[in-house]
């Protein structure tokens, strides 16, 4: 990927009184950098989407290697997610005693903000890092130089498959983990505050969570974006063996979980 | 045809090509060697775009690739196949679907289509019965004679091979030897080898280009070579520890 | 260090084992402290570095979390001052304990386990080992000695962070006023001592685990990346399920 490297800091030492605005400046010129890295890889995404001349099995075969990696984890934590958020409407349910409002908050809270950003993390954490560190393998074993010197454009048939599986997969799994944190909240809410089942689904479905739930999914959708730009991203530009690897993994779940926060903050409050 | 003009690059503004000067007609073997470090392999590699000169040109076919878009090299390297010294070949893949994927990407011709005439290709460099295998489950030859089918996908009409027989015991070196004359005498292939395999080079050269310090020493025949006066190149060949050249 | 199956992440020896390490670590805590610049340095880089990760996250969560609650009030009754005092209270309790968790676990899990990773497949923790050191008093202990000292610290940032940005929230776009906003009174003693309970359980179990896996990587670049995203998801999912445990604990004592 011919991204350039990082402009280099004048090489006369740094005044200590100037050391606080070099090392701002820095900061902003890396951030600058790797902005316009992913950046540039979005728009190369976009030209190999259309007209589409990607490849369609490589997409099949990393959107099944995603599910199977990431299904058991995301929907473990979903559960215990789903018991958790129940558990801190505890003490209010206690305080006022309004049973039917859990059902309906646990639901919120779940389904709208939690629950895709909690995904998205765990989503980030396996299948974000695995792809980085998959891709960084292969560029420091000069398999991704063996493709371009097949005459094979890495972005059509590496990158493309990736950002597309993970954008559908991430949805699916967005679905399937609010399914679970439900569960989980329902179990917690017989369990552990002893109020019906039955009752905790009722104030569910009175709440008409559909629009919430809808706004989850779209989360999930750019979520999945934007942890295979990011990792996309970082796993080609690895050097410097398995140190770098582990760099841009490390990296890769850092930037992910940044990007799951802001984006969470822009898609809420332009939906609602 | 590959052509060089004053091509010159640098690492860390460290000089490895100071000035190649150099024209390959094709339709023979030519050894491009020298010791390790004299930039054989990056010459190379600039003839495939992985590497942009600092100054000078890189001329394909008569056409100035200065002006190359990344989509017009990717057309370029299917005429210029170039293997590399590690064959790297996609581990997740077992052999034959490394050599099948070219053929899917370029001719988008069926998967299952591209998985039978992969066997052809590897039936050519002998690899045939292990077509199943991935390549963690095969010797290092083996990996690269893979590499090298999975080249000949392309029907390029130069296979530029480099360090073939770098880290390869006598026997199967001679036999990737022996693939290389095949490639040019049999299927009609321009064959360039990067080596400092001297048995390689006195079995299998039709020309002989020497760089040293980063500039061409001596460009001939595998006799010129042989009888050439020069002390560096007699000490290249003889390999003895002490003389002008400097390491 | 065995290496364990890496398909179901709570397999017997993925308790076993991380209690082992951490046995180990205390034990070598205890005979041999670290001297004092190594510790100063990782603390460093657990704490220093940290914290403009976690005051972006954070803050980021605290603007959305108002804002949800502004907005989801107003559809039902058009009186916002319970919405501060609220807030502050899950922030103090679980949002700002667990996500400063979780983010911790990227930044800092991975980070540990990247390095510890490479080590271990470079051979070097093996060189160790014949150079007569014990890369747990060398390697570990520093490691956890400061995640240990600055996960709570880098609490308190990331609740004052997420709480400030949720303020600013609320007052500025949704006009609630300081006074009613920034409502203490919901918050207890006990609540601060849950608070900090969670993220000084985070700051053990993080780096244990976290070097246990890197210590399991093996073949290479890709044993490197497959320790990392172990790391990750392993300490992430155990902060969530700490989390559930001390809430329901708590939820139970009355609290």
């Amino acid at each position: 990927m011919p991204t350039g490297s990082p402009p280099a800091l004048p090489a006369r030492p740094i005044p200590p009184w100037a050391l606080p605005l070099a090392l701002l400046g820095r900061g902003v010129l890396r951030a600058c950098e790797v902005m316009g890295g992913m950046t540039l890889l979005q728009v190369r995404i976009l030209r190999a989407l259309i007209p589409p001349t990607f490849d369609r099995d490589e997409t099949i075969r990393q959107a099944y290697k995603i599910g199977v990696q990431s299904v058991a984890v995301v929907t473990l934590t979903a559960l215990f997610v789903g018991g958790l958020m129940l558990v801190q409407t505890g003490p209010f349910v206690r305080r006022t005693g309004a049973t039917g409002m859990v059902g309906w908050g646990t639901g919120l809270a779940t389904l709208a903000e939690v629950g895709p950003v909690l995904i998205g993390l765990m989503f980030g954490g396996r299948v974000g890092s695995n792809n980085a560190a998959e891709l960084g393998t292969m560029v420091i074993t000069e398999q991704v130089e063996a493709l371009r010197l097949l005459g094979i454009d890495p972005i059509r048939y590496l990158v493309v498959p990736r950002f597309l599986s993970m954008i559908v997969m991430l949805v699916l799994l967005t679905c399937i983990g609010d399914l679970a944190a439900l569960v989980g909240a329902s179990v917690a809410c017989q369990a552990i505050l002893g109020i019906e089942v039955r009752v905790f689904w009722q104030g569910l479905i009175d709440g008409h969570l559909l629009d919430e739930f809808l706004m989850g999914l779209v989360k999930g959708f750019f979520f999945g974006g934007a942890i295979g730009i990011v990792s996309c991203h970082y796993g080609l530009r690895v050097t410097g063996g398995a140190t770098g690897v582990g760099r841009a993994v490390n990296e890769t779940v850092v930037t992910s979980a940044i990007a799951i926060f802001v984006v969470n903050f822009l898609v809420t409050s332009l939906w609602v | 045809m590959i052509a060089f003009e004053g091509l010159c690059k640098a690492f860390d503004g460290r000089p490895v090509l100071a000035g190649i000067d150099l024209q390959m007609r094709g339709g023979e073997i030519t050894f491009v060697i020298g010791s390790s470090g004299t930039g054989k392999s990056v010459l190379m590699k600039h003839a495939v775009g992985l590497l942009f000169p600092d100054a000078g040109r890189v001329i394909l076919d008569g056409e100035d690739t200065a002006t190359f878009s990344e989509d017009r090299w990717r057309e370029a390297r299917r005429h210029y196949a170039m293997v590399f010294q590690h064959p790297n070949l996609f581990d997740s893949m077992t052999l034959r679907e490394n050599v099948a994927l070219p053929l899917r990407m370029h001719r988008r011709i069926a998967r299952d289509r591209a998985l039978a005439e992969a066997e052809s290709f590897l039936h050519q460099v002998g690899m045939a019965s292990k077509a199943d295998l991935l390549p963690a489950q095969v010797g290092p030859s083996e990996r690269k004679r893979v590499s090298i089918a999975r080249a000949l996908t392309l029907d390029p009409d130069w296979a530029i091979l480099d360090e073939p027989t770098t880290g390869l015991d006598p026997v199967a070196a001679r036999s990737i030897d022996r693939l290389a004359t095949r490639l040019c005498r049999e299927m009609g292939k321009s064959v360039v080898v990067v080596s400092h395999d001297l048995t390689s080079i006195f079995t299998i050269a039709d020309r002989i280009i020497f760089l040293y310090k980063g500039r061409v020493r001596l460009d001939g025949a595998p006799d010129d070579f042989r009888r050439s006066e020069d002390p560096v190149v007699r000490q290249f060949i003889t390999g003895a520890p002490d003389g002008p050249m400097e390491t | 260090m065995k290496a364990t199956s890496r398909r179901k992440p709570v397999l017997p020896p993925l308790v076993r084992e991380p209690l082992l390490l951490l046995g180990r670590t205390l034990a070598a805590t205890i005979r041999r402290p670290p001297p004092r610049h190594r510790l100063l340095a990782q603390m460093h880089n657990v704490g220093n570095r940290s914290v403009v990760f976690i005051a972006v996250t954070l803050g980021f969560l605290g603007l959305i979390l108002v804002y949800q609650a502004c907005v989801q009030t107003l559809k039902v009754l058009p009186d916002l001052s319970g919405v501060g005092g609220a807030f502050l209270y899950a922030m103090v309790r679980t949002f700002g304990p667990t996500v400063t968790g979780l983010m911790v676990a990227t930044r800092v899990g991975a980070g540990i386990a990247a390095e510890l990773g490479s080590m271990t497949v470079t051979d070097q923790v093996e060189a160790l080992k014949v150079a007569n050191s014990d890369p747990v008093s060398w390697l570990v202990v520093p490691r956890f000695l400061a995640c240990v000292v600055m996960m709570p610290v880098l609490w308190v940032v990331g609740t004052l962070v997420g709480s400030f940005a949720g303020y600013l929230m609320g007052h500025y776009r949704f006009a609630i006023g300081t006074r009613i906003f920034l409502d203490f009174s919901g918050i207890a003693p006990i609540d601060v001592f849950f608070g900090y309970l969670k993220a000084q359980t985070y700051g053990i179990v993080i780096p244990i685990l976290s070097a246990h896996a890197g210590f399991q990587a093996f073949g290479g670049s890709e044993g490197v990346g497959q320790a990392t995203t172990a790391a990750v998801v392993r300490s992430s999912f155990v902060v969530i399920v700490l989390d559930f445990v001390i809430s329901t604990m708590a939820f139970l004592m009355g609290h």
